[in-house]
C-alpha cells in the first residue's frame, strides 16, 4: 500500500463545507500537458480499469499527488493517507442517455470519512458531454440503493461542468449519475479512491476565527430530510473528523447546532470543544 | 391520433406528504417514452402534485410512510406520488 503525506490546505470552514455538501471541486488544476498525456494513455488503454496508469510517474505527480488536491485530501483523510490502487475510467461515446441515480456499491452510510472517491476529467466536460450529476448533501440521504433507479430530474442537483484538468472529491455515499449528453465525441472520466490510514484529528489549517459553537452547519439547498437534520448530520461528521465524535451530543429543540438569531451561545454545545 | 391506449405514468417526489408542497423531483413515462423532463426545475410541468391532478392525472400511489418510521436512518427522496393518465400510441 502506497501512502503519501503533505501539508494540509483546508481550514475549518472548508472542511465543514465538505461535510455539508459531500463534494469539493477543483477546476482546471491539472496542466494541459498532463491532460494530453492522460488522454493519449486512455486511448491506448481503453478498458474500464486502466489501473496501470498508476505506474506512470507523470500521472502520479501531475494528477494523483497534485498539490492542491493532495492538500485537501490530507486535510480530510489525515496524515499518510493511502494512495489509489485501482483506477476506473467511465469512458463514453456521446451522445448517451442519463445513467440511473445511484451511490456506488460498498458504501457505508454514516459520519465517518475513511475514503474519498475522486473523479478527474482530462478533457473539457461541458454539459453536452454528460458530466457527472451529483445531489449535494445526499451522502446523508440513506435510501436502499435499488430504490433510486426510477428517479429522474431532482431539484438542487449539481452538474460537474468543468474545464479539462478538473478534479472533484466526493464522499463515497453521495448520490450521482452520468447526466445525459447530446454532444458528440469521447469523454473520459477517471475515478479512483484515497484512503485514511491514521485516526481522525483536527490537524488541518486551524482558523482562529472559527467557533464550533456558532458555526453555520446549515445546508443551503433542498435537504430531503426533516428540518434541521442537515445541521445535525454536518456537525456530527465535522466532529468525527476532529476525532471528537465521542463528544457529539444533541439536546434537540432550538439548541446547538441549528441556526438562529440568538443573543448568546446556543444551549447544548458539547462540553470540552475547543475553538 | 393513434388507436392503441397506453398508460402514462408521472413520478413526482414532493417535499412533504401534502399535494400542495413543492415538487423536488420528477420523471415521466408518456406514450411509452421515458423522460426526465426539462433541466430547469422552474420549467417542470408541475410544481405541485395538485397542479398535476388539476391537469387530469390520477394518483395511484401515495407516499410510503413506512419509510419514515426510522427517522434517523431512512429518508429516500422526498414523498413520492405516482400518477397516471391515459395516453395513446
Amino acid at each position: 500500500m502506497r501512502q503519501y503525506d503533505c501539508e494540509p490546505t483546508l481550514n475549518d470552514t472548508e472542511v465543514l463545507e465538505f461535510c455539508k455538501n459531500g463534494f469539493m471541486m477543483f477546476e482546471g488544476v491539472v496542466s494541459d500537458e498532463i491532460n494530453r498525456r492522460t488522454n493519449e494513455y486512455l486511448d491506448e488503454h481503453d478498458g474500464m480499469e486502466p489501473t496501470d496508469i498508476l505506474d506512470e510517474d507523470w500521472f502520479m505527480d501531475g494528477v494523483i499527488k497534485h498539490p492542491a488536491v493532495a492538500g485537501a485530501l490530507r486535510s480530510l483523510l489525515g496524515k499518510d493517507f493511502g494512495l489509489p490502487n485501482l483506477v476506473s475510467n467511465h469512458r463514453i461515446q456521446c451522445p448517451q442517455p442519463a445513467q440511473e441515480w445511484h451511490y456506488d456499491g460498498g458504501d457505508i452510510f454514516g459520519p465517518q470519512l475513511n475514503y474519498i472517491q475522486v473523479f478527474y476529467y482530462p478533457q473539457d466536460c461541458p454539459r453536452e458531454l454528460g458530466p457527472t450529476e451529483l445531489l449535494p448533501g445526499s451522502h446523508f440521504l440513506y435510501s436502499e440503493r435499488d430504490m433510486t433507479k426510477h428517479l429522474g430530474r431532482i431539484r438542487g442537483s449539481y452538474h460537474a461542468v468543468s474545464p479539462a484538468g478538473s478534479i472533484f472529491l466526493t464522499d463515497y455515499s453521495i448520490w450521482h449519475r452520468r447526466s445525459e449528453s447530446w454532444g458528440s465525441g469521447l469523454r473520459n472520466n477517471v475515478k479512483y479512491n484515497y484512503w485514511r490510514t491514521s485516526p481522525p484529528t483536527r490537524d488541518w489549517v486551524i482558523d482562529p476565527g472559527f467557533d464550533p459553537a456558532t458555526a453555520d452547519y446549515t445546508f443551503h439547498g433542498p435537504t430531503f430530510r426533516k428540518q434541521f437534520q442537515d445541521c445535525y448530520d454536518a456537525a456530527e461528521m465535522y466532529f468525527w473528523l476532529r476525532g471528537e465524535h465521542d463528544k457529539f451530543e444533541l439536546i434537540g429543540g432550538q439548541g446547538w447546532p441549528i441556526p438562529g438569531n440568538r443573543n448568546d451561545v446556543p444551549y447544548g454545545v458539547p462540553e470540552g470543544i475547543g475553538r | 391520433m393513434g388507436s392503441k391506449t397506453v398508460q402514462d405514468i408521472l413520478y413526482l417526489q414532493a417535499s412533504t406528504t401534502s399535494p400542495t408542497s413543492e415538487v423536488v423531483g420528477m420523471r415521466i413515462i408518456e406514450n411509452g417514452e421515458i423522460s426526465d423532463g426539462p433541466h430547469d426545475p422552474d420549467d417542470w410541468p408541475y410544481q405541485t402534485v395538485l397542479e398535476a391532478v388539476r391537469d387530469g392525472w390520477r394518483v395511484i400511489k401515495f407516499p410510503e410512510l413506512a419509510l419514515m418510521l426510522d427517522d434517523s436512518r431512512t429518508f429516500g427522496l422526498g414523498f413520492e406520488f405516482i400518477l397516471e393518465r391515459e395516453g395513446r400510441l
